[in-house]
C-alpha cells in the first residue's frame, strides 16, 4: 500500500533530480586541528566584542515549554521584543534578560508571512531596545550575532545579495479529483507531516482548520497559504465508498520541502536547522554558524549598527536574517496591534 | 578595528571580482563549479565535476548566460580537472578571468574567500561568498572553515589579494572541515590536463559497481551482486551478461571492470545487458568504495 502511493508519487511528480556533486568524506571527521586557525578564533571574537556591547541589554533568551528556543531583540522599552515565531510552540512562553531575570510573557502580535512574534514581558520592567539602522551591508562584509550575555555568538559575512525566499512548505500528498471533483489523496510522500498523521491513499480531505473544502483546487489554494512549522486540522473521510466509511480529525504538520526530499548524508552535512527555512519577503544570507535556537537575536555589522534580526539556520552554509529595512515598518505596525489591544 | 574594516573592503573586493569568473558546471545530471582562469576560457574544477574527458559540458555564467565547454583532463589522485570553453562564443574577447596564484606558500591561519553554487545555481541568488581561515595544508589537500556543500565543487579559494589558491574538493560532516585543491596540483600538470589525461584514483572515492564475475569467460557474465550495491539497486541480476557500459563495449568481466574503474562515484551510466535471450537496459547510479 505504500508502496504502491510512492511509486504514484514519484511518478506524477517528476522533480528534477539533480545530483549536487561534493562528496562527504567521513575520514576527514577524524582529524585533529588547531581551533587557532578559524575564523571566529577567541582573539577574532575579543577584538568584535565592543560591537556586541553597543546594544547591551537588548538581547533576551525566549523559553517555550520550559526550553530556550530561540533568541529575542528588544524593540521597546515598555518590554517588547521581537523573536522567531515558528519556534513558540509551547506555553508557557518566557523570557530571561541580560541580567538573568526570568519573566513570563505572552505573544502580542504575529507576522505569519515572515515568521515574526513579537512577545510583551509581563510585569514592570524598562528595556533597552536595539536601534536598527541602515541599508544591508554589501557582500562579503562581516556581520556578528549577539547573544543574551552582549556576548558575540557567531561571526561571518554576507553571502548573497537581499532577496526573497518563497515559502516551500507542504503537507506531502499527492491529490487527484474523486468522481465529484473533492480532494482524493493519491500519495503520500515520505517523511512528511502527512505521513506521521497517518494519511493514507484514497482519504478524501474535505475540511481543513474547520472550514469545508469541496475541490481538490481549493484543499490545494488553501495548503498553499500554510507555512512550514505551522500545523493543519485536516478532516478525513476514509474508505468512503465503503460500508465502514468513517469522518475524522487529524493534526498535521507543514514541513520543508527541500527538507522532506534531501539524503541522509545532506542532512547530516547540513547539520541541526529550524523547521521554518523559507517564506521569507526579504532575506540576508550569511555564512555564520549558528544553532537553530540563537535565530531571532540581532545581527551587526563592524560599523555598531544593528542591521537585522536572524530568521533561520537554513543549512551548512546558510543563515537568514531579515534586513532591518523589512523589520522597521514591520515592528511599527506590531507595535500598533499590541498597544492598541492592551489599551 | 580598523583592521577588520579592511580586512571586510579586501574581500568585498575579492568577491565582486570572483563572481565574474565563478561559474556552475553542468555534465548531464551533475551540478557543480568552476573557475575561469583565462581569456580563452580555460576553466578550473574537481575531477568528479569533469568525470572523463572530450565530453560536452554546459557552463553558466553568474548572470544566466549559459555557455557550450568540453571536459579535459583530470588528475583523481587529488581531484584536480579541467574543462574549456567552447570558442567563439564571447565575440572574440577575452573571458573574464581569475588570476593564478601559487599554493607553495600558504599557511594555516591565512584568510580566504570561497565563492560558488552551494546546492545548484540560482539566478536569484547568484555566486555565493563564504570567508574563512586556513586550518591545515598539504601538498594535496587545503582545509578551511570556509563551509562548503553539495555543488560547490570545482569552486574557486581566494587569497587576501585575491589569487587563486585552490579548487573546492569535499567535506566532512563538520562544518568546519572542507577540502580543497591546492592550485599547484593544476600548475605542475598542466599539459596533461589541457591534453585531457586522466589518470588516479582519489583514496576513499573508488568506483563500486558490486557484482562478481570469472574474467576467463568470453562474456561478462554477472555471478554474484552484493546486497545493496550500486548493481543491486539498479536492478542487475545474477546471470545478466553485460554488454555495454556508458560508452565502452563490454566484451568479459576485465573490460566491465576496467570501464567501472574509470567511473566517478555518484555518476550515472547507462548499461545495456542481456537476460534470458532479451536486452535489457539499467541506469546504474556507482557506488563509493574505501
Amino acid at each position: 500500500m505504500v508502496n504502491n502511493s510512492l511509486r504514484a508519487y514519484s511518478k506524477k511528480l517528476p522533480w528534477l533530480v539533480v545530483v549536487m556533486v561534493l562528496a562527504a568524506d567521513a575520514r576527514v571527521s577524524r582529524a585533529q586541528f588547531s581551533t587557532l586557525a578559524r575564523r571566529d578564533n577567541s582573539s577574532m571574537m575579543q577584538l568584535i566584542r565592543p560591537i556586541a556591547e553597543g546594544i547591551a541589554g537588548s538581547v533576551v533568551q525566549v523559553y517555550s515549554g520550559d526550553r530556550p528556543v530561540a533568541l529575542g531583540t528588544v524593540v521597546a522599552e515598555d518590554g517588547y521584543i521581537l523573536t522567531k515565531r515558528s519556534e513558540l510552540s509551547g506555553d508557557p512562553i518566557r523570557v530571561r534578560l541580560s541580567d538573568g531575570q526570568l519573566l513570563p510573557a505572552r505573544v502580542a502580535a504575529v507576522r505569519r508571512s515572515n515568521d515574526l512574534a513579537l512577545l510583551r514581558v509581563e510585569g514592570d520592567v524598562t528595556l533597552s531596545p536595539a536601534e536598527f539602522a541602515g541599508d544591508a551591508p554589501p557582500v562579503a562584509s562581516f556581520v556578528i550575532s549577539v547573544g543574551r550575555k552582549t556576548r558575540p555568538i557567531g561571526l561571518g559575512v554576507v553571502s548573497a545579495k537581499p532577496r526573497r525566499i518563497n515559502h516551500q512548505g507542504r503537507l506531502g500528498v499527492l491529490l487527484q479529483d474523486d468522481r465529484t471533483g473533492r480532494a482524493m489523496v493519491r500519495g503520500v510522500f515520505p517523511s512528511s507531516g502527512a505521513e506521521e498523521a497517518g494519511i493514507k491513499e484514497g482519504d478524501l480531505i474535505v475540511a481543513i482548520n474547520g472550514q469545508a473544502e469541496r475541490s481538490r483546487l481549493g484543499v490545494i489554494e488553501t495548503l498553499r497559504g500554510m507555512f512550514p512549522g505551522e500545523s493543519v486540522r485536516l478532516t478525513i473521510t476514509r474508505d468512503n465508498s465503503s460500508e465502514d466509511s468513517k469522518t475524522m480529525d487529524v493534526d498535521a504538520s507543514i514541513r520543508e520541502l527541500n527538507v522532506m526530499r534531501e539524503s541522509e548524508s545532506d542532512a547530516r552535512v547540513n547539520g541541526p536547522r529550524n523547521v521554518r527555512l523559507s517564506g521569507f519577503d526579504q532575506v540576508m544570507q550569511h555564512d555564520t554558524v549558528l544553532d537553530p535556537d540563537e535565530c531571532g537575536g540581532p545581527l551587526m555589522d563592524t560599523q555598531g549598527n544593528v542591521v537585522g534580526i536572524n530568521i533561520a539556520r537554513a543549512g551548512r552554509v546558510v543563515s537568514y536574517a531579515l534586513p532591518a529595512s523589512l523589520i522597521l515598518p514591520e515592528m511599527v505596525s506590531m507595535l500598533a496591534e499590541a498597544r492598541a489591544a492592551s489599551r | 578595528m580598523d583592521e577588520l574594516r579592511l580586512l571586510e573592503q579586501q574581500f568585498g573586493k575579492i568577491s565582486a571580482a570572483a563572481r565574474l569568473c565563478t561559474v556552475s558546471v553542468r555534465i548531464g545530471q551533475s551540478q557543480g563549479c568552476g573557475v575561469i582562469v583565462d581569456g580563452g576560457g580555460r576553466v578550473l574544477t574537481a575531477a568528479h565535476v569533469v568525470m572523463r574527458p572530450n565530453k560536452p559540458a554546459t557552463v553558466i555564467l553568474e548572470n544566466g548566460r549559459r555557455l557550450k565547454a568540453t571536459t579535459l583532463g583530470s588528475n583523481k589522485n587529488v581531484d584536480a580537472g579541467m574543462l574549456q570553453i567552447d570558442p567563439g562564443q564571447n565575440e572574440g574577447k577575452d573571458w573574464p578571468h581569475a588570476t593564478l596564484g601559487s599554493s607553495g606558500k600558504l599557511s594555516t591561519g591565512m584568510w580566504c574567500v570561497a565563492t560558488g553554487h552551494p546546492s545548484g545555481f540560482d539566478q536569484e541568488r547568484g555566486v555565493v561568498t563564504r570567508v574563512g581561515r586556513i586550518s591545515r595544508v598539504n601538498r594535496s589537500a587545503l582545509r578551511t572553515d570556509c563551509a562548503l556543500i553539495g555543488g560547490d565543487s570545482g569552486g574557486p579559494l581566494f587569497d587576501l589579494s585575491g589569487k587563486l589558491i585552490a579548487i573546492h574538493s569535499r567535506i566532512g560532516n563538520d562544518v568546519e572541515e572542507n577540502l580543497h585543491i591546492p592550485i599547484d596540483n593544476y600548475s605542475n600538470s598542466w599539459e596533461r590536463l589541457v591534453a585531457g589525461d586522466f589518470w588516479g584514483s582519489l583514496p576513499g572515492f573508488r568506483p563500486v559497481l558490486g557484482v562478481q564475475g570469472n574474467s576467463q569467460k568470453d562474456e561478462a557474465v554477472i555471478e554474484i551482486v552484493r546486497p545493496n550495491s550500486a548493481a543491486m539497486k539498479a536492478g542487475i541480476k545474477e546471470g545478466d551478461i553485460i554488454k555495454k557500459f556508458g560508452d565502452r563495449k563490454i566484451t568479459d568481466f576485465q573490460s566491465l571492470k576496467d570501464a567501472v574503474g574509470e567511473t566517478m562515484p555518484g555518476e550515472n551510466v547507462r548499461v545495456r545487458g542481456i537476460r534470458d535471450g532479451a536486452i535489457v537496459f539499467f541506469s546504474v547510479v556507482i557506488g563509493r568504495g574505501e
